[in-house]
């Protein structure tokens, strides 16, 4: 779905025909606050202007954030200056557009906010799988996985919890199995993914 | 004659009283210079009393050189008889008891009394005469040194046109020198098509009228022009006849130049300040003209996409895209003709003009549709009002916009009526004032009214206020919403009565 944001509404009609044209799905908003208001409840991008009332389209993208949203921002001018533009695209601003722009130049940018979008929700669906596995580990068997992802051996591992070797490749055994890993490299991926969601 | 009325005058009482009385000095002295006759006169005259001078040489009455030539005076005229003085009388020196002089008119004649041949003497004390001859020489003097000295040109001339003074700021300044232009036409120094001109002053001056200030251009000898200010005042004699003019000029091409150096930076100013709300309008404009043309490229490339697909069915919908593309170009094709209509009046010229003329025009041009609409319109002018020195196409350009706002703001409303007033503060500001029994103005919009982009229309640039604005304040007034009204919306616009810019500046 692409969220479009501009106060004139010839930009905003035209531009969802042009969208639609290409095969995508559209919603219109004269206002960011209209936006912000309705939770954006599919997947998507948004593109919008930056020169409204009320809010404006850095503010808007600001507010987004701030909300933890992960609907990529393309940002529309009809005015473009370089200091704006940075401001933009270090907000985290998908594409930055001056009005007027092609179709190719919009339609990608928009496939290429939707993929980004996509690749985000993808990356964040499994962290959330690596945490919900990690939350079945028992406290002893998280212990144990930590010793494995700073890479220690068995027997080093089996010395620092004060058990034995073989203790520690059982443990190991039934985290691989909680875990979903084919492989040690797959467990410590996984691990890892979980831990950069904490 | 007087022997033959009176008698022997020495023996009478009327010699006597004739000798007292008499204001001027009389001496007597014979032959050899002796005094024998002193009146009372000479008492006051010369501080000696009688007896102290009777018998004595007359010498001791003068002060030297004549002291010494006197006696060689008497031998000459005893031996030759050659009179150099008697009979005739003149201007001499005479000598004080205190030793101090004083100027004195002499008179000499000669008698004889019985074989006894004498001189009589009379004097005239020429000291306050004397002193009143140099006070008016030394004044006169001053008077010329200063006329001389001046550094504004000061000069006279007969009724004629003849010059008969001529200073030397005049000298300085034509090239001419007094004795090149006394006696000769002031016609020299007049251009030829401003002799009429001098014509008319000369003529004003004969009627007793003075000419102040008066601002004009003279002819140096070399052929060249100087720009000058005369006060040409009449001249009178004694009697208080108009007998010429005298004529004080100041050069005053130099602050012509620096005049004209004023109003050029003026002008370069305005138009600076008008380049910069050109400049601050920049982003509006682009902002304005970039919405329409993306709308125009967003619809035809969605239509030439749906075309691509090759199905009937889609025909309605892109030749519906097609049309809003052509209007959205008609939308931005619109932008810049308003913008133009503002920037061709770029050149601003000044005149001193009627604001209520102006009004009227405006409000003529703001009625044009008004009837449509059905606004009422009320022109409620003060008479009367000081006229303005102001750009009349851009003050009702900012009138009309006014005007047009009200009238749009208005467009379905129950109430719609205009009132278009003038006035004056009574000092420096003449205002206009537009106000209209529409919606009035939100709090957000009033605040930031005559910032670009702001609107309330919509299809609105939001430039027009923030034009108007540059326009009156380039002219040195303001425009301002004014606060609590009871209804609608007013704006007024105040401008300084003419004659402020130039304190200004």
């Amino acid at each position: 779905m692409v969220y479009i944001v501009d106060d004139d509404a010839s930009v905003r009609e035209s531009l969802s025909v042009l969208l639609e044209s290409a095969g995508l799905k559209v919603r219109q908003y004269a206002s960011a606050t209209s936006l912000l208001a309705e939770h954006p409840s599919e997947p998507g991008c948004i593109v919008t202007d930056v020169r409204m009332p009320e809010m404006d389209g850095l503010e808007l993208q600001e507010q987004i954030a701030k909300r933890g949203w992960h609907h990529p921002v393309i940002v529309m001018t009809g005015h473009g200056d370089v200091p704006l533009a940075v401001r933009a695209m270090r907000a985290g601003a998908s594409d930055f557009l001056e009005k007027p722009f092609s179709d190719e130049a919009i339609i990608e940018s928009v496939h290429r906010a939707l993929d980004a979008g996509r690749r985000s929700r993808d990356k964040m669906a499994e962290i959330r799988a690596a945490q919900e596995l990690l939350d079945q580990l028992t406290p002893r068997e998280r212990h144990v996985l930590d010793q494995l992802v700073a890479g220690r051996s068995n027997k080093v591992a089996a010395y620092e919890l004060g058990i034995s070797p073989r203790t520690i490749e059982i443990h190991r055994a039934r985290i691989m199995d909680k875990m979903h890993a084919r492989n040690l490299s797959d467990l410590v991926r996984t691990a890892l993914a979980a831990a950069r969601a904490a | 004659m007087i022997s033959a009325a009176f008698g022997d005058p020495r023996s009478s009482a009327l010699f006597e009283a004739l000798i007292s009385t008499a204001v001027d000095g009389i001496i007597v002295i014979d032959t050899e210079g002796k005094i024998q006759i002193y009146n009372a006169a000479c008492e006051r005259l010369f501080g000696y009393g009688l007896r102290e001078v009777v018998g004595r040489n007359v010498k001791v009455l003068m002060p030297e050189p004549y002291r010494a030539e006197h006696d060689g005076y008497l031998a000459n005229y005893h031996s030759s008889g050659e009179k150099r003085i008697i009979g005739i009388g003149r201007e001499v020196v005479g000598r004080r008891k205190d030793g101090t002089t004083f100027p004195m008119y002499l008179s000499v004649g000669e008698g004889d009394a019985g074989g006894n041949r004498f001189f009589v003497g009379i004097i005239h004390d020429l000291s306050e005469i004397k002193a009143k001859e140099k006070e008016r020489a030394d004044s006169d003097r001053r008077l010329a040194s200063i006329v001389e000295s001046s550094e504004d040109i000061i000069l006279s001339k007969t009724l004629d046109g003849v010059v008969t003074s001529w200073n030397g700021a005049a000298e300085r300044i034509f090239g001419y020198t007094a004795e090149e232009m006394i006696g000769r036409s002031i016609a020299a120094i007049v251009p030829p098509d401003l002799w009429n001109e001098e014509k008319n002053i000369l003529r004003r001056i004969r009627d007793g009228e003075q000419v102040k200030n008066y601002e004009t251009r003279r002819r140096r000898k070399d052929g060249g022009l100087v720009e000058v200010s005369l006060t040409i005042s009449p001249l009178r004699d004694a009697a208080g006849n108009i007998v010429g003019a005298s004529k004080i000029g100041r050069d005053v091409s130099e602050r012509k130049k620096a005049e004209r150096h004023a109003a050029d930076l003026r002008a370069e100013l305005f138009h600076a300040s008008r380049l910069s709300a050109m400049g601050r309008m920049t982003a509006a404009i682009a902002h304005e003209v970039n919405q329409p043309l993306t709308a125009v490229t967003n619809y035809v490339s969605a239509a030439r996409r749906l075309l691509g697909a090759e199905q009937p069915a889609v025909l309605p919908r892109t030749r519906d895209m097609l049309e809003k593309a052509a209007e959205q170009a008609l939308r931005a094709g619109a932008i810049i003709r308003n913008l133009r209509d503002f920037s061709e009046k770029r050149d601003s010229e000044r005149s001193l003009e009627n604001i209520n003329q102006i009004v009227e025009e405006a409000v003529s041009l703001g009625l044009a549709g008004a009837s449509v609409v059905h606004v009422a319109i009320d022109v409620r002018l003060t008479p009367d009002l000081p006229s303005l020195l102001i750009d009349k196409i851009q003050i009702q350009q900012t009138v009309l916009n006014l005007i047009r706002n009200a009238v749009e703001a208005m467009t379905g409303w129950p109430k719609r009526q205009i009132v278009v007033s003038s006035g004056w503060d009574g000092a420096d500001f003449v205002h206009v004032t537009v106000a209209d029994t529409g919606p009035g103005l939100p709090p957000h919009i009033a605040e930031c009214l005559f910032e670009p982009f702001t609107t309330t229309k919509e299809n609105g640039m939001g430039i027009g206020l923030n034009i108007c604005r540059s326009i009156v304040e380039d002219h040195g007034g303001e425009i301002v919403l004014m606060p609590e009204v009871e209804e609608g919306a007013a704006f007024r616009i105040r401008l300084p009565v003419s004659g402020q810019i130039e304190g200004e500046a």
